[in-house]
This record gives C-alpha cells, structure tokens and sequence, in this order.
C-alpha cells in the first residue's frame, strides 16, 4: 500500500516527473515504512525522494524514530533525521544531531553527540554505527559510558549484542563501581600481609 | 351599583385593554408577499448549439456544445443543458482536456462558466470527477468542488475541492472543511518493476 494523505495536496508535473506536497497532518505509507509529520510531507515520485518537517515521526518494522526533519529516498531505502533525532528499537535507544537509517542494509549511522541505550548499557561518542542484523555496534571518538555501576571511556568501543561482549580500544580505561573497589583495596591489603 | 363594584369593573376594562394592548404587539404583521419578478423569458432558445469563446490570456479557445440553449441578454447569461467544452491550443489547436456537465452557465461579460452535475474533467493526464466546477477565465482559474475524485496513469486521489490553473498543470487537492482528509494513492508497482527491468538490461 502507498499513499499520500494531508489536509492539502499539490500535485505538480516538472520536467522529470510528478512531484505530491502535502501540507497540514501528513501521513505518507509506503509499503513497511510509515512518515507522520505535523507541517509538510514532499514526495518526488520520479526519483523517490521525500521531505519531511515538524514533529516528524517514522515507523518501519519494530522500529521507530523522531526528528525536526526527515529527508531520504524511499527507492534506496535511506532515511535521514534531522535535530534531535531519536530511534527506538525492541532493545535499544538511539539519540544523536542526526541519525541515517539504511533500511536495505540494516545499518544505522548516528553522529553528533551520538548516545546509545542498550539493555544495563549506555555510551556516549562522535559517531555510532549499529549493525541490526549483525547485532554488533561500532562507537568512536570520545566513547564514554557505563555498564553495571562501571564506567569506562576510550577512543573506540565495539559492543557484540549476541556474546554481550565490550571491547574497548585507545586509551582505555574502567572505573570499577565504589564497592568492587573497596573490596578490591582490602584484598590487596590482606596479600599485603 | 356601589362605588365597589364601579371600581372593580374598571380595574377589569383596564386589564382587558392592556390585555388586548400587549398582544396586538406581538402578532406580526406578515409582510405582504412581494409580487413574483415576472419570469424573464430568454431572449433566444437554441438547439443542438456549438460555439466558440476565445481566452487568449490564456491562449487557448474553447468550443461549447449543447443540446439546449437559453440566452438571458439582460441576465448576461447563457443557460446551457447538457454542456460539453472542448479546450484547446489556441496555437496549435491541440485539444488539451474536455469538460462536460449535466448543465452549465456562461457569462459573457464576466467570462465565467459555471458547470454543475456530474462534472467530468478529461486530459490525457487525468480524469477528474466532482459535483460541481467553476471556469473563470479571467483569473487563469478553475475549481471543482464535491466528491473531488481524481486519477491518474499511476495513482488516484479523493478530496472535497480541487482547484488549478486553467493548463491543468499545477492541482491543489484539499479536505476543505470535511473531516477526511485529501488522499492520493500511488500504484508505483508498474514504475518500479519497469525500472528494474530497464536497469537489468
């Protein structure tokens, strides 16, 4: 199913084909992918681009995401969100300045202040790169975060969601939680004597 | 009869007075059902009728066509029933969309028609159905309105109003103030599957 719907529609024919703007409650449905947003929705129908503003929401598959803006091209199955861009997955959270969605590859690309949640876990970077199919994701520059009461910081992070595994590489380092410590000093007190 | 029974009377004639007074006010007076406008009689009743109205602002020359017609000089106006109108380049006579209605009305001066009934829009592009339209050449204009239902090679959509330029080139769909919204439903199957083809050669 694929429609276009809104208060207003203009259907304008250029040169290289037929170009739909919706204004006013845009619903845009496109086979599995589904665009809500409050002020414009643009289909290029000749090429497959679309444009998307205010209060935009999307919904594809168990996922769904936020932004100001959205633009992307729903023939190569590419999504871009704008501002305050949020994705939601069935285990994971996703915030950045700006968050790609590549449906066909199963790929996300989050960048700019890029902040993931995923089950006891959360990071910060410049940029994350989340392989949903793999399950691995991918976390570089300034990598900050916490998992189980320990924090940690590095230049990369590699999380594999399968073996719950964290890697961290480039100047690495683990900050145990306040107790593990306490407990870790006494010990080495107790060999000390 | 003592000074009692004198007043008492007196008091009843003043409520009955005051009485009649009050309600005599409320009922209106219907106001006098002005004479019906004697009906104008057209000045000329034709059948089987076709002629042209050039707008060449707009370069284009439309031929109307109708079984019946009713010219009101006085009214500046042309009743028409059925009405058909042919559209076409002004320069290259190329018939760009018909139009036809249960009955039309055409103002000379004003060089405005109206189209209402069952109003078919036909172009190669689209074929648009609505309740009633309005053709105003002055303006480069028209508008359909009521169950607006429009389609497309590979698509079609529904909404209350439409309106465009008189090319039919730019056409503004909208839910006006019906609580459905405007609708357009793509059917890209045939452009993909083209495409693929086209890409696998």
């Amino acid at each position: 199913e694929r429609e276009l719907t809104g208060d207003q529609l203009d259907l304008k024919e250029s040169s290289a084909g037929q170009i739909v703007v919706a204004t006013g409650q845009v619903e845009l449905i496109y086979d599995q992918l589904r665009i809500t947003a409050e002020d414009e929705g643009i289909y290029r129908r000749f090429n497959g681009e679309v444009e998307f503003r205010k209060n935009v929401e999307f919904f594809y598959q168990e996922y769904e995401g936020q932004a100001v803006e959205l633009t992307g091209n729903l023939k190569t199955e590419i999504l871009h969100l704008k501002k305050d861009a949020q994705i939601k997955g069935p285990n994971s959270y996703l915030e950045a300045d700006k968050i790609d969605f590549y449906q066909a590859e199963d790929r996300i690309e989050v960048k700019g202040s890029a902040y993931l949640e995923y089950n006891d876990f959360w990071a910060k970077a410049d940029q994350i790169t989340y392989y949903l199919e793999r399950e691995m994701i991918y976390l570089t520059g300034n990598v900050e975060g916490e998992r189980n009461g320990e924090s940690f910081t590095a230049q990369k992070a590699e999380i594999n969601q399968q073996t719950e595994e964290v890697q961290l590489q480039g100047q690495a380092q683990i900050t145990l939680p306040k107790n593990e410590q306490a407990d870790s000093d006494v010990e080495a007190q107790t060999d000390a004597n | 009869m003592d000074k009692k029974s004198i007043f008492l009377a007196l008091f009843i004639f003043i409520i009955i007075a005051f009485a009649f007074y009050f309600s005599s006010e409320e009922i209106p007076t219907m106001p006098q059902a002005p004479e019906p406008a004697a009906e104008e009689k057209p000045a000329a009743e034709l059948k089987e009728v076709n002629f042209y109205i050039y707008n060449e602002a707009e370069n284009q020359k439309l031929k109307l066509i109708s079984a019946e017609v009713e010219n009101f000089k006085n009214d500046d106006r042309l009743e028409l029933e059925p009405v058909e109108v042919e559209v076409y380049d002004l320069q290259t006579e190329e018939l760009l969309y018909t139009l036809d209605g249960k009955a039309g009305t055409y103002y000379p001066q004003r060089e405005y028609l109206e189209v209402r009934g069952q109003v078919v829009v036909e172009s190669e592009r689209y074929l648009i159905l609505a309740d009633e339209l309005d053709y105003v050449m002055q303006k480069d204009y028209l508008e359909g309105r009521g169950n607006v239902s429009l389609k497309g090679q590979d698509f079609n959509s529904t909404a209350e109003f439409f309106s465009s330029n008189l090319k039919l080139e730019e056409l503004n769909l909208s839910k006006k103030n019906k609580k459905e919204q405007a609708v357009i439903k793509f059917q890209d199957l045939q452009q993909d599957i083209k495409a693929e083809e086209s890409n696998n050669e």
